[in-house]
């Protein structure tokens, strides 16, 4: 854990307070418009990682999700917590047209994701599954009034694609409203903001992985979330293949994308989430598929190439404001 | 006989008025029961059609149809205090991808957060 730090408000650092953790297997950072606020708001932030972690890991045999899981075929009892969790996974399903799918559970431990990243970067024997449909977020039966879940016997759910920016978004808006100061909140890359935005908008750096130190470009953002997803971080050797942690829903395999990262923004950090984590199944379409939606996206092609649309800036048209959502898509080196 | 085929005649005629008249009441009372109980129309649900799918559909095995039920449908924006709620709360449209209320813009400044896989 790093202990807070303050910043002057005067300084170069376009947010004058930070806050920086590892949790729930990546890097959790945090800052805040107001100093005064910054460890108030850590303890918040670390406190939701606690319960997302405690309620949602798959890695971990006592969390709520687990026993979900274990109990697959019949209706069970869950929390408030998981009970959000999941209704925002299937949600988002829905909102993607079954591209973000949370039952490639067993897909992923097929492909060998069936532990803590950092176990698996050594590579692990195997062969790639056969391709095969998971089994589809409509088949989960989600009853609020007696806060129960039900899933398929034999399906487990994963909620990778989206409860770290559910966390994010959460303790972003927690710490707005119980702190009142501006707050960004980065869960390996996926931030969310709430609150108040400094003059100059809370900045995000662009690059293939959330640990880069040299982004390629930066945007300012004043509200809602922006993630990214790619294949550069979380990939492995499985046997002869290599694999990585997008899961296709309609193969049950790591996505054959023709993205290598693709990065959101959107009115929440689970939508951009979704919406990323989408747009690298989807492929080359994805493009056309943002348009549509009016989400301004940055993709960036297995070659480098990159691509902006939705009104993403280019880099250098600082002050320009973006035409939101009906510029075509501009692709540059 | 004349008389009887008068009689029959004006019989008809009455019939078919009282027809009619019966099915322009019915539909006369069908509008304004429609206009007095708001709520249930055959029309497209609003925000039927909002979220965009995805060009092709995925992952169509498994489609449980008689889920229509259980398909919770979860606040993801706007929920301040972060107490978002979840589940199928009634006829509030699918889930959709919303934008930011404004596009990120360029920034020369030194970000102190970078987005990117994790």
């Amino acid at each position: 854990m790093t202990a807070p730090t303050s910043r002057p408000s005067g300084g170069r650092m376009p947010v004058p307070c930070t806050f920086r953790t590892r949790a729930i297997g990546t890097i959790a950072e945090l800052f805040v418009t107001d100093s005064a606020a910054l460890v108030a708001a850590s303890e918040l932030l670390e406190a939701e990682l606690a319960r997302i972690d405690r309620v949602a890991s798959r890695f971990r045999d006592d969390s709520e999700l687990s026993r979900l899981n274990a109990r697959a075929g019949e209706p069970v009892e869950v929390s408030h917590d998981l009970l959000e969790a999941v209704g925002v996974a299937l949600a988002m399903a829905e909102a993607t047209g079954g591209l973000v799918d949370p039952t490639v559970g067993a897909a992923m431990h097929a492909i060998g994701y069936d532990r803590d990243f950092t176990q698996l970067r050594a590579g692990r024997g195997g062969t790639l599954p056969e391709a095969r449909p998971a089994p589809g977020w409509r088949a989960v039966h989600v009853d609020t009034d007696r806060a129960t879940v039900t899933l398929p016997a034999g399906t487990t759910l994963d909620l990778g694609a989206t409860a770290k920016a559910l966390a994010a978004d959460r303790a972003a808006r927690t710490v707005a409203v119980r702190l009142g100061c501006g707050a960004l909140v980065s869960l390996g890359g996926d931030v969310a903001t709430a609150g108040e935005a400094p003059p100059e908008g809370f900045v995000v750096g662009l690059a293939d992985t959330c640990t880069s130190p040299d982004a390629t470009e930066s945007v300012s953002i004043r509200s809602g979330g922006l993630a990214s997803s790619g294949t550069r971080s979380r990939h492995w050797r499985l046997g002869a293949d290599v694999v990585h942690h997008i899961v296709d829903p309609s193969t049950g395999r790591s996505a054959a994308t023709c993205w290598r990262t693709v990065s959101v923004t959107a009115a929440t950090c689970v939508e951009a989430n979704a919406a990323s984590t989408g747009a690298m199944v989807l492929g080359a379409p994805a493009v056309e598929w943002l348009e549509t939606l009016r989400l301004p996206a940055r993709l960036v092609d297995i070659d480098g190439r990159v691509t902006r649309t939705g009104g993403w800036p280019a880099p250098g048209t600082e002050g320009h404001s973006g035409d939101h959502g009906r510029a075509p898509a501009e692709v540059a080196r | 006989m004349l008389r009887r085929d008068a009689a029959l005649t004006r019989l008809s005629s009455i019939t078919a008025a009282i027809a009619v008249g019966t099915v322009a009441a019915v539909g006369a009372i069908g509008v304004y029961v429609a206009k007095a109980l708001p709520g249930h129309h055959a029309g497209v649900a609003r925000g039927a059609t909002a979220g965009s799918p995805a060009p092709a559909p995925q992952n169509g095995s498994g489609g449980n149809s008689g889920n229509s039920g259980g398909s919770a449908s979860s606040g993801t924006s706007g929920n301040s205090g972060g107490s978002a709620s979840s589940g199928n709360t009634g006829n509030t449209g699918s889930p959709a991808l919303h934008p930011p209320a404004a596009p990120p813009q360029a920034s020369p400044r030194p970000a102190p957060v970078t987005s990117g896989s994790s």
